[in-house]
């Protein structure tokens, strides 16, 4: 086992609080035609992803292409007060919205996340987490995007996005450190009242696992655990990202809903069964 | 116990008051004292405009806040009123027909027009989201206006051949706000 001060030291820490935070993201365009009423929505969303944030410069090049391809055919309702315009007034100036999908969960768990979210909305930054069935923010997966697009420049929204995003990255990597270097014993709690509850509860819902899966997913993240990898954490988060409720609001539906749970449970009660701690983690937590 | 704060009257309340070094510091007072120190302001005994505009809770009277209220409606209304008298705001949009209090009740607008017509209510609807109430952007350099007026009259010139009228008038109008004018053509057929 090395010395404590050895551990702590920063050239070690990159790949134990690992840059998984960002997991990506996607720059929209919003467009409507000339001398045409606006329909439900915008009558053109252009989209490209990125998945680093040196990508997000390169995927709004490839979206300004895709957009003097379509000018070409059809010119775009613009006036010099509010730029390209839109159904929508949030979408006018240059309607451009760059989101990212962050996981903030060492942030949760410190208990610093309503701090930072405060802080988004004066930078005229949203963030939206997933909340269903009374599961607010489930995983602390948020899609944080601008949210403002008038008196700005394409190019100055580009690079305040860049600016915010890396900052909440910087803030999140700090956060796991604390986690690791002072709250162990904390941290410790959240991942291993999750695992008991993946390992032995009887129903649960698509919501609820998403939100335990969170802690495991950042413990699988650092190396923590055995029997469970990250992408593995990655592929049953993104499934249940997915997962709708479209099962009626009746004595039948309820009982599908039963079912359903309870299937959900006996997977993770059979998936979960073999995660534990690994020799990583007792050398680096409490 | 005396009042922490006069010295005078027997103390009846706790409040919490805090430091220039932001430490809060539990404070024994009497029932006067408190309602002043919550007021926001040291009591003062002599002080009239205190005494009408302060009700202890610090908030004004509520005669006085209905009457900042009537102010400020009648002062907004006479504004609207000069706006809308002078065409700044519209209670309909001239294109699209979209209502002015639709528009503030659901925030969507009906068509390009409707940004004119509701300018004033935009701007006062962005300006506390957004980063200004100008475009700094781009401009839509990939559509010089000659290539517009040719895009439009061939719209116009579709819209006249499906005898879809009320679009070949939309589209005339936009084509005389740039300049542009519909070749003869398509006016005679447009007009028949």
């Amino acid at each position: 086992m090395k010395p404590r001060g050895q551990r702590d030291s920063l050239g070690e820490f990159p790949d134990l609080i690992a840059r998984d935070v960002l997991c990506g993201g996607e720059e929209l365009l919003f467009r409507n035609p000339l001398g045409e009423r606006f329909g439900e929505n915008d009558a053109w969303c252009l989209s490209e992803e990125w998945f680093s944030l040196d990508d997000i410069r390169p995927a709004y090049a490839s979206l300004t292409q895709k957009e003097s391809r379509l000018a070409d055919k059809q010119p775009f309702a613009w006036n010099p007060q509010f730029g390209y315009l839109s159904p929508f007034p949030e979408h006018c100036g240059t309607g451009l919205l760059i989101r990212a999908d962050l996981h903030l969960e060492g942030l949760h768990i410190i208990g610093d996340l309503p701090p930072v979210l405060n802080a988004l909305e004066a930078v005229r930054f949203g963030a939206q987490g997933v909340s269903f069935d009374g599961v607010k923010n489930a995983a602390h997966i948020f899609d944080v995007y601008t949210n403002a697009s008038l008196g700005v420049s394409e190019e100055d929204l580009i690079a305040r996005a860049e600016r915010v995003f890396a900052e909440l990255v910087q803030q999140e990597l700090n956060a796991r450190m604390r986690l690791v270097r002072e709250l162990s014993r904390t941290f410790e709690d959240s991942v291993s009242r999750a695992l008991a509850i993946l390992q032995n509860c009887r129903l649960l819902s698509p919501w609820e696992l998403l939100d335990i899966l969170s802690p495991v997913r950042l413990a699988a993240v650092m190396g923590f655990l055995d029997g469970i990898t990250r992408t593995e954490a990655d592929q049953m988060l993104r499934r249940q990202l997915d997962a709708r409720d479209d099962l009626p609001d009746s004595p039948d539906g309820d009982r599908m809903r039963d079912e359903r749970d309870a299937a959900i449970a006996d997977d993770a009660n059979k998936r979960f069964a073999r995660v534990r701690w690994n020799r990583r983690a007792k050398e680096y937590l409490t | 116990m005396k009042c922490e704060i006069c010295h005078k009257a027997d103390a009846k309340t706790v409040i919490h008051k805090k430091a220039k070094d932001g430490t809060e510091k539990e404070l024994y007072v009497c029932k006067a004292c408190a309602d002043a120190a919550r007021a926001g302001s040291p009591r003062k005994k002599s002080d009239p405009e205190t005494m009408v505009l302060n009700s202890g809770d610090g908030k004004p009277p509520p005669f006085v806040e209905d009457l900042l209220k009537a102010t400020i409606g009648f002062v907004r209304g006479m504004a609207e009123a000069q706006d809308k008298a002078s065409g700044k705001i519209k209670d309909v949009c001239p294109t699209c027909g979209k209502k002015r209090d639709e528009f503030l009740e659901d925030g969507r607008l009906g068509c390009p027009d409707c940004w004119k017509a509701f300018a004033a209510d935009i701007r006062e609807r962005l300006a506390p989201r957004q980063y200004g109430v100008k475009h700094m952007g781009s401009t839509p350099a990939a559509q010089p206006r000659v290539n517009l007026c040719a895009q439009l009259e061939r719209q116009l010139k579709a819209a006249v051949k499906k005898q879809n009228f009320e679009k070949a008038a939309e589209i005339r109008r936009r084509l005389e706000e740039l300049g542009g004018r519909p070749s003869r053509g398509t006016s005679q057929e447009g007009s028949k």
